[in-house]
């Protein structure tokens, strides 16, 4: 197997991200050109000034005109990424790779969803056409991890109100996070107790258990890393870029009996590659910022233990002692994570990339929500559910 | 001599109190309960039940004959028996038919199972009935009414029921009726219907039959015959005119189930053969437009077959009381699910689930022959020593398996919430992710077992999808 690594050899010199949230009065169009614009004038080019461009997007355009068309690419070259919940991380890293590849010196990577336009009050399902028709039927994403809750409180002996207390924990520090960020679709507190009252949506998990549907859009500039000072000084470099593909998918009716759903394995596979790409031995020690994927409060409980910040079985005790809010030891989904901002599923994994560039370069928007001396952020974006996920795993690094 | 070899029944699992009934419409309280289908269940699916628990302990391939009745069919125009055979796993080398039209076509079906065992061209035919009848909301008949199946097996070797005499008449009488585009049974006024109908024809009939067969009433052990309504005085009129006693008479069932059309007659003599014993006899009889009168006899054979069915008991035994009217009038599609908020259509392709048959109808998986892995659905390359093409499909229909994990989903639309996702893993290997059927949410847990039960799953672009979910067992709770 090829030993290649992408360390350092591509930077992020511009990045946009557009307030989330239930965008009614704008298009596809709008959001694209919001974050593609916010890019362009924080990496201090012209639009279109750049040699090809990666679009990353689930469901809400289908060719890669739908990023060429909006920001009149004219005839350069584009594509269009899809990765499930990854797609942006995917566009982000297809970018990074044409760069280092030696293809091109600039690339736009923009990754964006409008969820809100379909009609059905939870995420729309991508192409209906790759839909089985009898084995996905009925089950979503809720349903999906809140059987993983259910597998993983008996895995572990956890009373459920016990279970649902330190889930509710991870809802009410992502809101806290969230609360103070500008671009977040909730920006409020929620109190323990509106989380453990929330409506059931599929028990166990209950309404404030589960991230908005949400329209948004993020962008960023990659260039070559020898390039990047021609932009700015602060610049930030890509370390480590690891992805794994689920080998099976319950999704569509096939499960298999080895599968620990307990566990994103996938993640701790693609972390793997990363730590293989970069050096890093153990991310709590050696990193200061994590933005993971919680589109579940479960999702983040289980999401520790696999990017391994804390030990398998440890998610609780990790929760209870307030090791990864703003304040703690490490840091988990400073800006809210997906409970604030939703789940615009091509942009979320740009949208991490984004509160990672800002806090290394310590231009939190607002200043009680920066973090101090961030040298490494690792962002996790894992597309699927329970036992069938497509994980990006990312690592971003402030310059020498 | 041909005669039947083995017997199976089905009541779905909801059980609607006529009480609650008369409380929906402000109506007379009666006593009793019908059963209910559930939403997803239909007269293919509740056959599949009764075929199922009727083929216990018997090769399948064995079975060269499928005959099946209702007077509800799923499909107008395409073969439901078809759909039964596969959904059983029988062999293609089968004559299929589907009868219909008339209540007496679960009996009709008998006697030309039989017939054709007589004739040698099946040796092993499974009958089979099943209605899901649908009566006026508010009327007597809505209460008089249930839906239910069963299924009885004509062979010529190990015979368990011996057919000494098939007596049938026929003469037009209309007392109810649907014609092709109705939605409802009608029925004219009910005197009429039980004197010069019922009580009348049913006398003439049985009458004539016993006269044929040469039978004296005190001879017969049981009396069966579906009761059309919950009138004990009508139906002591006819039994009384004819000679019989009313301990003679088989219990009907009423209080527990109602009417349950064609398949009413054969549930009833599957509920009368599992309390009887060698040398009963038995006379069966069915109603309208005249009448088929069967004269049994049980033979030691019975003992054998008994055990491992389900029959009757097992199912009146495990029913659940379904506690609102509101839901049964969304199982029956009786009213508007406007309400329900627009979810991505799933994708109908006929092409695409007629390659995946296998795995779609008849639930097998594949086992690979180089390291034993098994996995649902039949996959061509094995996940755990990646050998492509080298596997047997196995059936994990009838499989023992358990609660894996689920979940209870109040958020997707579904007529009998909350939605319970769960994976379920087979004793032997496998795991398929599906839907739970007929469960009590509150008992739901990892470890329980379970038992795939074949359902009408879902309609899209007017094609009728089935596929397997997961229930608790039909059994009495120990």
């Amino acid at each position: 197997m090829a030993e290649g690594t992408i360390k350092d050899k591509v930077a992020i010199v511009g990045m946009g991200l557009t307030r989330f949230g239930e965008l009614w009065t704008k298009s596809d169009a709008d959001v694209i050109i919001e974050a593609a614009w916010e890019a362009y004038e924080d990496a201090g080019i012209e639009p279109n000034a750049v040699d090809a461009a990666f679009v990353g997007t689930i469901f809400s355009g289908v060719t890669a005109g739908c990023l060429s068309e909006p920001l009149k690419m004219d005839l350069k070259p584009v594509t269009r990424v899809e990765n499930n919940c990854g797609s942006g991380s995917e566009a982000l890293r297809m970018g990074a790779l044409s760069i280092a590849a030696g293809m091109y010196d600039t690339v736009l990577v923009l990754g964006f969803e409008k969820c809100k336009d379909c009609g059905f009050n939870v995420l729309p399902t991508p192409q209906p056409d790759s839909l089985h028709p009898v084995y996905n039927t009925r089950l979503t994403g809720p349903g999906a991890y809140a059987m993983a809750t259910i597998n993983y409180w008996h895995k572990y002996g956890i009373d459920p109100i016990e279970g649902k207390r330190t889930l509710a924990k991870i809802a009410v520090k992502n809101h806290h996070n969230g609360s103070m960020h500008p671009k977040a679709h909730l920006q409020r507190e929620l109190s323990m107790e509106a989380v453990m009252m929330s409506p059931p949506i599929v028990y166990p998990l209950g309404l404030f258990d589960c991230c908005p549907t949400t329209d948004g859009a993020a962008a960023a500039i990659l260039t070559k890393a020898s390039l990047a000072k021609n932009f700015r000084d602060d610049y930030v470099l890509i370390k480590g870029l690891g992805v794994s593909v689920t080998r099976i998918n319950p999704w569509n009716g096939k499960c298999k009996s080895d599968v620990d759903a307990t566990f994103w394995t996938e993640t701790a596979v693609a972390c793997d590659q990363v730590k293989a790409q970069t050096g890093v031995k153990d991310f709590n020690k050696e990193v200061q910022l994590v933005e993971l994927h919680d589109c579940f409060t479960i999702t983040e409980q289980i999401a520790y233990e696999s990017l391994g910040i804390c030990k398998k079985g440890e998610g609780t005790e990790a929760v209870n002692d307030g090791r990864f809010l703003l304040d703690g030891k490490l840091p988990v989904n400073p800006d809210g994570g997906l409970k604030s901002f939703g789940h615009p599923i091509g942009a979320s994994g740009i949208r991490m990339v984004y509160e990672c560039y800002r806090q290394i370069q310590g231009r939190a928007e607002k200043p009680e929500r920066q973090l101090k001396d961030v040298k490494l952020a690792l962002a996790q974006c894992q597309g699927g559910v329970p036992g069938t996920f497509q994980a990006n795993v990312q690592l971003f690094g402030a310059r020498d | 001599m041909a005669g039947i070899t083995s017997y199976g029944a089905y009541v779905p699992y909801y059980r609607l109190s006529r009480a609650e009934i008369a409380r929906a419409w402000d109506g007379y309280p009666r006593d009793g309960g019908r059963a209910v289908a559930n939403w997803d269940e239909d007269t293919i699916t509740m056959a599949v039940e009764a075929v199922i628990d009727c083929l216990r302990g018997f090769k399948r391939n064995t079975v060269d004959g499928l005959l099946f009745a209702t007077t509800t069919p799923a499909f107008m125009e395409k073969s439901s028996a078809a759909v039964i055979a596969k959904a059983t796993d029988l062999n293609n080398d089968l004559f299929s038919i589907d009868c219909g039209s008339s209540l007496r076509a679960g009996t009709s079906a008998l006697k030309l199972a039989l017939d054709m065992v007589k004739a040698g061209s099946q040796k092993n035919v499974v009958v089979t009935a099943a209605d899901c009848r649908l009566a006026p909301p508010n009327s007597g008949a809505e209460s008089d009414f249930g839906d239910g199946s069963a299924a009885l097996m004509v062979g010529d070797k190990n015979v368990a029921v011996e057919v000494d005499g098939i007596y049938s008449f026929t003469e037009e009488f209309t007392d109810r009726w649907r014609r092709a585009d109705d939605q409802f049974v009608k029925s004219w006024e009910e005197r009429f219907v039980n004197t010069q109908g019922y009580n009348r024809l049913l006398t003439e009939t049985v009458g004539n039959a016993l006269k044929a067969f040469k039978l004296k009433p005190e001879s017969v052990s049981k009396l069966i015959f579906p009761a059309h309504a919950k009138t004990p005085h009508t139906r002591a009129t006819w039994t009384k005119a004819c000679g019989f006693k009313p301990a003679q008479v088989q219990d009907p069932l009423f209080d527990e189930m109602g009417n349950t059309g064609c398949a009413f007659p054969l549930q009833l003599l599957v509920s009368a053969l599992e309390d009887a014993k060698a040398g009963d006899r038995i006379l069966l009889v069915s109603y309208a437009d005249g009448g088929d009168v069967f004269n049994l006899r049980v033979t030691a054979e019975i003992e054998k077959i008994k055990k491992g069915r389900r029959g009757m008991r097992d199912h009146l035994a495990s029913q659940k009381e379904l506690t609102n009217y509101g839901r049964y009038l969304l199982f029956r599609g009786l009213v508007s699910r406007e309400y329900e908020s627009a979810a991505p259509v799933p994708y109908a392709s006929l092409p695409r689930e007629w390659r995946e048959r296998s795995s779609i109808m008849s639930l097998h998986g594949s086992k690979c022959n180089k390291c034993g892995e098994v996995q649902f659905p039949v996959e061509r390359v094995c996940p755990k020593c990646l050998s492509k093409d080298e596997f047997t499909e196995v059936s994990l229909a009838q499989t023992p398996a358990s609660i894996y994990t689920y979940n209870l989903d109040y958020a997707t639309p579904t007529s009998d919430p909350p939605n319970s996702m769960c994976q379920v893993d087979f004793k032997g290997g496998g795991r398929i992710q599906c839907i739970m059927a007929d469960r009590d949410p509150n008992e739901v847990e990892i470890g329980m077992p379970v038992e795939m039960t074949f359902r009408r799953f879902h309609e899209e672009k007017d094609i009728v999808h089935y596929f397997w979910k997961a229930r608790p067992p039909r059994e009495p709770k120990k």
